[in-house]
């Protein structure tokens, strides 16, 4: 089966989604240098201080900005009429597959931001576990959807007459 | 439809009023009971509290009979039907077919007034948590309508004839008893567990603290020969104390807890009973256990005992604590030697294989760990050192911080060593004939036998220079609806994965 990669525009919402995490470091960072300035502290504590903040979010900042690529680069999902296929992870790298015939209920999720970028994400109930494939075109989901649920209906039917 | 039994109003306003009564116990125990307390103002507030206490207990009142009356079950040709709720009413509908489990549950109150709560679950992953229909009735009745069910749910459709007859299930042939004998060495292996991590926390402590007290010359822990006395009379103590605790808390666990504990199989039924002031009585399908799970913490290890777990969805499902739902006892202690003979016995099928294969790295366990390890403790040392280099600390005391920062990690990494040497042992894998035996687990062992049939996903996890040895993790999702619906063997052959995902039904 051939793995497909994901839509250029998912790469921009994680990128999205990555500068607002950083806005939220960076505001940490500065609140953290107004508080000191304000309750004039020290030049020695508020470095001290700013140091102890600044060097893991820092290590945050760096790992926030490069994941996007790296994940988007590693990402490779598909399906055929029997199974699923998504493969993820950066440093460890996970590969599931799910048959078609355990699946109990597709969903398509959507926020805000996939919405202005056309994106949606697929979630696949089986009767044990969840599995997301993270972000997807709105045509991509929809599609897969109705492509799994007429292979759904085929496979129990198929199952059903290997059985008698 | 036809109502619940009014004992049910009677027990739960009687239970009400205890728990009531506790409530106000404990939040009013300093003002009525304390040295300092003024007569008159207790005289004064007594009327008051009565009246509030009076008005709470009318709501429960109300709350009990409006439940009562708003709450029902029916029993028809294919399903049952049961109402209940006051504010938010549940209806729920159950295909006899679809049944998973059948609870039956009865406390102290419960008995008093001749009661009992049935309650019957589907499995659904939406009611994990709470069991689809709740019966209370009297006792004599839920046994019948246990037996009743027990018998439709394998597809039969309910006749006169099968409503009249009344079996009531019989302990005689259970296949484990759980005796005196047995609960007094499960006292003792759980009070020797306690003892054993009190006793590694207190090495580590008297360590960590020896090192400090000869970095920063600590004087006030007076001399060495007083340290070590203290420290270790305080360890003892401890020890002691928290045996106690575990002792009083096992025999109770034991005694009461799992009290006249039968295991019963009757055809393709199995029946477990087990409890003295809460009797619980759960009855499954053979055909509905999804996996059986064998634990060993690392005392149980050494002295060779384990305790076996089922899973069947809705069989520990709690309608009242949703926390409940969790794996089901079948065996809460045997010698590990027995267990193959307890399992052919009872459950034939899930006797577990020897392991086929084995972990083939021990470097792969700790490896990203140490690497984690390392640099967190970086950080954490550089962002302790600077500043105390900019406000010029002395070099003694940076050096036993450094030491110190430096020791807790070394000791962090010597815990995850010695758990990657049992995890490098334990982890490994059986396929036999569509039956899946996994071992996993560093300080608790665990064994899962499930059938292939049960596999919803295979999940492989590796890294690029792991990919390249040849070596991945598995990951196997089952058909439960529990937390417990993974099992993880770490460290095998590559070659693994792919035998995995040929067992999926596809």
């Amino acid at each position: 089966m051939e793995l497909k990669r994901l839509n250029k525009n998912v790469l921009k919402l994680w990128y999205i989604r990555a500068a607002f995490a950083s806005l939220a470091l960076v505001g940490i960072f500065a609140s953290a240098a107004i508080v000191l300035h304000l309750s004039g502290a020290s030049s020695n504590v508020s470095l001290a201080v700013l140091l102890g903040i600044g060097i893991p979010v820092l290590l945050l900042l760096g790992i926030t900005l490069i994941m996007p690529a790296l994940r988007y680069k590693m990402y490779a999902w598909g399906y055929d009429d029997k199974r699923i296929i998504v493969k993820q992870g950066v440093i460890f790298r996970q590969k599931v597959v799910i048959p078609v015939c355990q699946i109990q209920d597709l969903h398509r999720t959507q926020g805000p931001l996939m919405m202005m970028l056309k994106l949606g994400g697929v979630t696949i109930s089986t009767a044990g576990s969840n599995f997301n494939i993270s972000t997807l075109t709105t045509d991509e989901a929809d599609r897969m959807i109705d492509e799994l649920e007429r292979n759904l209906e085929t496979r129990i039917e198929e199952l059903k007459n290997e059985e008698i | 439809m036809k109502r619940f039994d009014k004992g049910y109003i009677y027990s739960s306003l009687l239970s009400d009023l205890f728990s009531s009564f506790v409530v106000v116990f404990i939040f009013l125990k300093d003002f009525f009971l304390n040295e300092e307390a003024n007569t008159e103002d207790i005289v004064t507030a007594t009327p008051f509290l009565m009246i509030a206490f009076a008005v709470v207990y009318l709501c429960f009142i109300a709350y009990r009979i409006l439940y009562y009356r708003t709450s029902g079950y029916e029993l028809t040709e294919k399903e049952i039907k049961c109402n209940r709720g006051v504010l938010l009413r549940k209806r729920s509908v159950l295909d006899y077919k679809k049944v998973h489990a059948i609870n039956k549950k009865q406390n102290l109150f419960h008995r008093l007034f001749g009661i009992a709560i049935l309650t019957v679950d589907s499995g659904s992953t939406n009611t994990s948590h709470q069991a689809e229909i709740t019966i209370v009735e009297k006792a004599k009745t839920v046994d019948a309508l246990l037996d009743e069910l027990n018998a439709l749910k394998e597809g039969g459709v309910r006749t006169a004839a099968d409503a009249k007859e009344e079996v009531l299930l019989s302990d005689k042939d259970s296949l484990y008893r759980f005796t005196s004998k047995k609960k007094l060495l499960y006292t003792l292996i759980n009070i020797l567990s306690t003892a054993f991590c009190i006793a590694v926390f207190g090495v580590l402590a008297i360590t960590v603290i020896g090192i400090c007290k000869l970095m920063l010359q600590l004087d006030t822990l007076g001399t060495w020969g007083e340290y070590f006395l203290v420290a270790v009379l305080i360890t003892v103590g401890a020890m002691l104390l928290f045996s106690v605790f575990s002792f009083v808390g096992c025999m109770i666990h034991s005694f009461v807890g799992y009290h006249d504990f039968n295991i019963t199989k009757r055809g393709n039924d199995i029946q477990i009973s087990f409890g003295l002031l809460e009797r619980h009585t759960n009855a499954f399908s053979y055909d509905r256990i999804k996996a059986v799970k064998i634990s060993q913490s690392l005392v149980q290890r050494m002295l060779g005992f384990a305790v076996i777990k089922l899973e069947v969805i809705g069989y520990t499902n709690d309608s009242e604590n949703n926390n409940a739902a969790d794996l089901g006892v079948l065996v809460p202690f045997c010698k590990y030697d027995e267990i193959g003979e307890i399992l052919a016995k009872v459950l034939p099928d899930y006797v577990p294989d020897k392991k086929q294969t084995k972990s083939v790295s021990y470097f792969s366990f700790v490896s990203w760990f140490a690497l984690t390890l390392g640099i967190v403790t970086g950080v954490v040392m550089l962002q302790a050192i600077l500043p105390m280099l900019l406000f010029g600390v002395s070099s003694s005391v940076i050096a036993a911080v450094a030491a110190a920062i430096a020791g807790v990690g070394a000791i962090i990494f010597a815990v995850k060593a010695l758990s990657a040497v049992l995890s490098y042992q334990n982890n490994g894998i059986a396929v036999n004939n569509g039956k899946i035996t996994a071992y996993y687990g560093s300080f608790t062992k665990n064994v899962t036998v499930f059938m292939a049939k049960n596999l919803i996903a295979a999940e492989n996890i590796t890294t690029p220079l792991r990919k390249k040895a040849g070596i991945t993790s598995l990951v196997m999702h089952l058909k439960t609806n529990a937390l417990s619906n993974e099992v993880k063997v770490h460290i095998q052959k590559d070659a693994l994965s792919e035998e995995l995902e040929q067992l999926l039904i596809l």
